[in-house]
């Protein structure tokens, strides 16, 4: 598929970061459906990368390490280490450990902390990592850092040198965010979102699509329903199920405001008649929303806990 | 500071589950990552929920990284700058004034030597040199600080219009400039 100077802009401007939160939302919607548009953003945030080499680095607080730790170790535990060598990993005698591991584990424990020593040169001001008075004339930082950059004086480089030396030194005064001025059909509730999925051809009878996301970033699942027959089809796009837990999908009519299940969707790809119960209007009208229940799904048929993902049906190929 | 293939071994040891190694990667890294978040969102508890959320998902997703793309050290920026962007335009309330204050600690430039950047560095910045001065602080403050439009706008005290059209220009010159496609 080719894409327009409108498209890229928009995926340059994602990863850049210049979106605001709907717009975003809009392009992580398209990033599901569109592997294409996917690698377009992708190779801007790759180009865009190494600015960070710009950036000092922060030492964050050490709990915050024992947090993430222990985050990962609970994260850890169900799953059996689906190891390539698989038998007793769990207790390895010393020798067995990895050589390169252990030379990069030891160098880093030599070096520790890495790279986050500031330059011994550093103003006194730039040691308080955390806090520092409002309105410090830092100027002057930014000043000597261009003016002690090695690329001074390399033209267009230089140029460049010192304005990253600028906006880095944070000159700039802070404005308050506001939001964006949007056309109105972008200002979705953000937990909601409706998207045009193309169905191939050939167009038999109108198709109803729904991508059913959280907050635009968890792929979660996208619906189909035919008009006709009322049989929908849902393909997962995001991970499945945990251990035990099934995800149930839910019709929440919007007159009536009550959930009533139309299946587990536990597989990557679902087909049912779930729905043949609902006249056209209820289907097309309704909420649909994805609950993460107890395998096999909520036994008292409501939902037990919050929809994680939800969304409205759209008409993506019309009936003649 | 780790090599990148150093970092490309932990990484691919983090996908098969290797916790010593999540821990390597989590001190050879975090202090980047955290610099980078906290520019953004101006908030230090909350830049590190956002560290916590993008080490979960870097354990998570290491497996995804492909070694012949990116560097993994741009891969894991990626994941922590998309994290806090998302973050701070979802939370309008966000003062950015209280936080003002960090402007003037965490922030000076890395001192660089021209022969210490990746090639990768030399020639976006070779780029980004190319734009007008103007466009050039427009598009670094939005990387480096992870304004929006709205507030690039303030900054340069011009229209919405304006800005969303200097961006444009200025991305697809970079890109012709580097060469994409």
């Amino acid at each position: 598929m080719a894409y327009s100077e409108d498209h890229i802009a928009l995926a340059a401007e994602y990863a850049l970061g210049t979106l605001d939160a709907d717009e975003r939302a809009l392009v992580e919607t398209m990033l599901i459906v569109d592997p294409g548009f996917l690698e377009i953003v992708q190779a801007w945030e790759r180009k865009l990368a190494p600015l960070h080499q710009m950036v000092s680095p922060v030492d964050p607080p050490a709990a915050l390490r024992d947090r993430i730790k222990s985050a990962v170790a609970l994260s850890a535990q169900p799953a059996p280490a689906a190891s390539s060598e698989g038998g007793s990993e769990e207790l390895p005698p010393a020798d067995a450990v990895d050589p390169v591991a252990q030379e990069i584990t030891s160098a880093l424990d030599a070096a520790s902390p890495p790279n986050v020593s500031p330059p011994s040169d550093a103003h006194p001001m730039e040691q308080d990592n955390n806090v520092g008075p409002a309105e410090q004339p830092i100027a002057p930082v930014a000043a000597s850092a261009a003016k002690s950059s090695p690329a001074k004086g390399s033209g267009i480089f230089g140029i460049v040198m010192s304005a990253i030396a600028a906006v880095l030194a944070g000159i700039v005064a802070l404005q308050l965010y506001r939001p964006a001025a949007l056309p109105a059909a972008l200002r979705m509730k953000p937990e909601i979102r409706t998207v045009e999925v193309k169905i191939p051809p050939p167009p038999v009878a109108a198709q109803w699509v729904a991508a059913l996301q959280s907050d635009a970033r968890d792929p979660g699942f996208i619906l189909t329903v035919d008009a006709k027959s009322r049989r929908y089809t849902v393909r997962r796009v995001g991970p499945p199920p945990a251990a035990g837990k099934s995800y149930e999908l839910w019709i929440v009519p919007s007159k009536f405001g009550t959930p009533h299940s139309i299946g587990v969707i536990d597989g990557e790809f679902t087909a049912s008649n779930g729905l043949s119960g609902y006249d056209a209007d209820a289907v097309n009208n309704s909420i649909y929303a994805v609950t993460v229940e107890d395998k096999g799904g909520s036994p008292s048929g409501k939902p037990t806990a919050q929809p994680l993902w939800a969304g409205k049906l759209y008409e993506s190929v019309p009936s003649k | 500071m780790l090599t990148p293939a150093e970092l490309v071994w932990l990484l691919a040891s983090v996908a098969r589950g290797d916790q010593a190694a999540f821990e390597a990667l989590y001190e050879a890294t975090c202090a980047k990552l955290f610099g980078v978040v906290l520019r953004i969102v101006r908030d230090q508890a909350l830049a590190e929920d956002i560290l916590h959320e993008t080490y979960v998902k870097i354990w998570g997703t290491a497996a995804q990284y492909h070694p012949g793309e990116t560097s993994p050290l741009a891969w894991m920026v990626a994941i922590a700058r998309n994290r806090a962007i998302d973050v701070v335009r979802k939370r309008t309330d966000l003062s950015q004034n209280d936080a003002a204050a960090f402007e003037a600690a965490s922030d000076t430039p890395t001192q660089l030597a021209r022969r210490e950047m990746t090639d990768e560095l030399k020639a976006l910045l070779e780029c980004v040199g190319q734009l007008e001065p103007d466009r050039q602080k427009l598009v670094l403050l939005a990387y480096y600080n992870g304004w929006s439009r709205e507030q690039l706008a303030d900054k340069f005290n011009t229209q919405l219009g304006n800005v969303k059209t200097w961006l444009r220009s200025s991305l697809l010159d970079i890109r012709s400039c580097l060469g994409l496609a």
